[in-house]
């Protein structure tokens, strides 16, 4: 299955960001978009879930898909813990059948191990590090009832260490859950490390100048092998 | 940290005994107890006052007068300034009429409160029209710095509307509201004791007041402010008690 988006145009203040602008996402992958700053990449994120409307072009296979949403910075709600950011999302009817407090706060409990945050599960975001804080909204992201996950930089300004954790934890969470994922970034390695596909764009008015498609497993992927090395060299070549 | 609030306390503690000694030393310059009695006069005559058969009597009604005043601000500030940070139109409806609480004279207000209202509620009109515009505002400036990236969040999760309102801003205004009733008690305790001493309600702090000073009873007249002063005080720490229980999370 797959998701189409055809002929997307879109402008903002008479600056043209998508024009004719053509994507295909293929369901149950993570497609990771690169492209230089200022192209759209956060705007076509905005298209996708409906935040923003383009100005002509159609979105297809989109329609009654529920999506998560996991921001540049948290957004954790300050005066719940954890465990209640995590409920937060989760919904309290299911099937026409009520969810219990308890099967919200055990199924909450089961997303807070998975990011390895058991000890904190009542801590406050302000107790937290950013990275932490970042792990909370990655296990809020799969604990929502959606079909896609969009990520939007996610992981910016977080230091390498924390980042591979990070990556660590979300592919973990990933390959127990294969939602359709749409990764914004603009490191490379980011997209090499977790991207089923990458999508290079260019300059707006955007068009993709790249689609990388990456195989193999996710944990076994090696960064520094010649074949990796030779997609980035790519890339960069590119941007 | 602790040995901070230590000398603060230690600092507050000199502070206090410092305007003892201002006034001790007044007090004998003086030389007369109808001008300004002494502090262990006043001490003695604040004694006799908490003796009194109609102690309990007056500061109740006092309190009473107070809480009927705040507990109508609070509804209607809390509420409308939640319905104003939500609505701008309310906003704006609003804008000219607290503008208006705020910049009239109390003492025009009782005034015509005079006119308009029974010497017992008085003081509560004086009460509400004191205490709502500060809460409104405060409850409406928290709805301003509001993190609208956490609305957003919670819109994108399909939140409804209640939960929003529940979950998301009545949390996030809560350090205002109580900032708010904060200081609208703190004024409005003040405005409350001016309203009694022109209602001359049956009892009440202000009625009191006010005939100590007709009759020269300089040291009653301290006594019931220091007692003013200590229910104030009283109400302004169970509201910080409070906020420590609520506001966990900072």
């Amino acid at each position: 299955m797959s998701l189409n988006l055809k002929n997307i145009c879109k402008s903002f203040n008479g600056k043209q960001i998508y024009d004719n602008f053509c994507m295909d996402i293929t369901e149950g992958t993570i497609s990771c978009i690169l492209g230089p700053s200022g192209c759209g990449k956060t705007t076509l994120l905005n298209i996708i879930c409906g935040i923003i409307a383009p100005d002509s072009g159609t979105l297809e296979g989109f329609a009654n898909k529920k999506f998560s949403y996991i921001f540049q910075e948290p957004r954790l709600l300050p005066w719940k813990s954890v465990r209640e950011n995590i409920e937060f999302v989760l919904d309290s009817v299911n099937n026409g059948e009520k969810v219990s407090a308890r099967q919200r706060k055990k199924e909450a409990d089961k997303l807070i191990k998975r990011v390895e945050l058991e000890e904190f599960a009542n801590y406050y975001p302000s107790q937290l590090s950013g990275g932490m804080k970042q792990r909370v909204s990655i296990a809020r992201a799969f604990a929502a009832t959606s079909d896609i996950i969009l990520m939007d930089e996610p992981l910016n300004g977080l230091d390498i260490n924390l980042k591979h954790g990070m990556l660590k934890w979300f592919s973990q969470l990933w390959q127990q859950d294969k939602r359709t994922v749409i990764f914004v970034t603009h490191d490379i390695d980011d997209a090499l490390i977790l991207g089923s596909d990458i999508y290079l764009l260019s300059k707006a008015p955007a068009q993709i100048t790249m689609h990388q498609k990456i195989t193999g497993p996710i944990q076994e992927r090696n960064i520094e092998s010649s074949e990796v090395a030779a997609i980035k060299k790519q890339i960069q070549n590119l941007l | 940290m602790r040995n901070s609030s230590k000398k603060n306390t230690l600092t507050g503690f000199i502070s206090v005994l410092v305007m003892l000694a201002i006034w001790k030393v007044l007090s004998l310059y003086f030389k007369s107890g109808f001008i300004l009695p002494s502090p262990e006069d006043t001490l003695i005559s604040t004694v006799k006052v908490i003796c009194t058969a109609e102690f309990l009597k007056i500061i109740g009604a006092t309190i009473l007068r107070g809480l009927i005043g705040f507990v109508i601000a609070a509804i209607l500030g809390v509420g409308l300034g939640i319905l104003a940070g939500m609505h701008d139109s309310l906003a704006a409806w609003m804008k000219p009429i607290v503008v208006t609480f705020r910049a009239t004279p109390v003492v025009a207000i009782i005034l015509l409160a005079l006119i308009w209202f029974t010497p017992n509620t008085v003081p509560v009109f004086i009460a509400f029209l004191t205490m709502f515009p500060l809460i409104y505002i405060n409850v409406t400036d928290g709805f301003n710095s509001m993190d609208a990236s956490l609305v957003e969040m919670a819109k994108f999760y399909g939140a409804s509307g209640k939960k929003i309102v529940t979950e998301v801003y009545i949390p996030s205004i809560i350090p205002f509201i109580i900032s708010g009733i904060s200081s609208a008690t703190g004024i409005g305790w003040r405005a409350i004791i001016v309203g009694e001493v022109l209602a001359q309600p049956t009892y009440g702090i202000g009625t009191v007041m006010q005939s100590a000073q007709t009759f020269l009873n300089v040291d009653i007249l301290i006594a019931w402010t220091l007692i003013a002063v200590l229910l104030s005080s009283g109400f302004e720490a169970i509201i910080r008690w409070e906020e420590r229980r609520i506001v966990t999370w900072k």
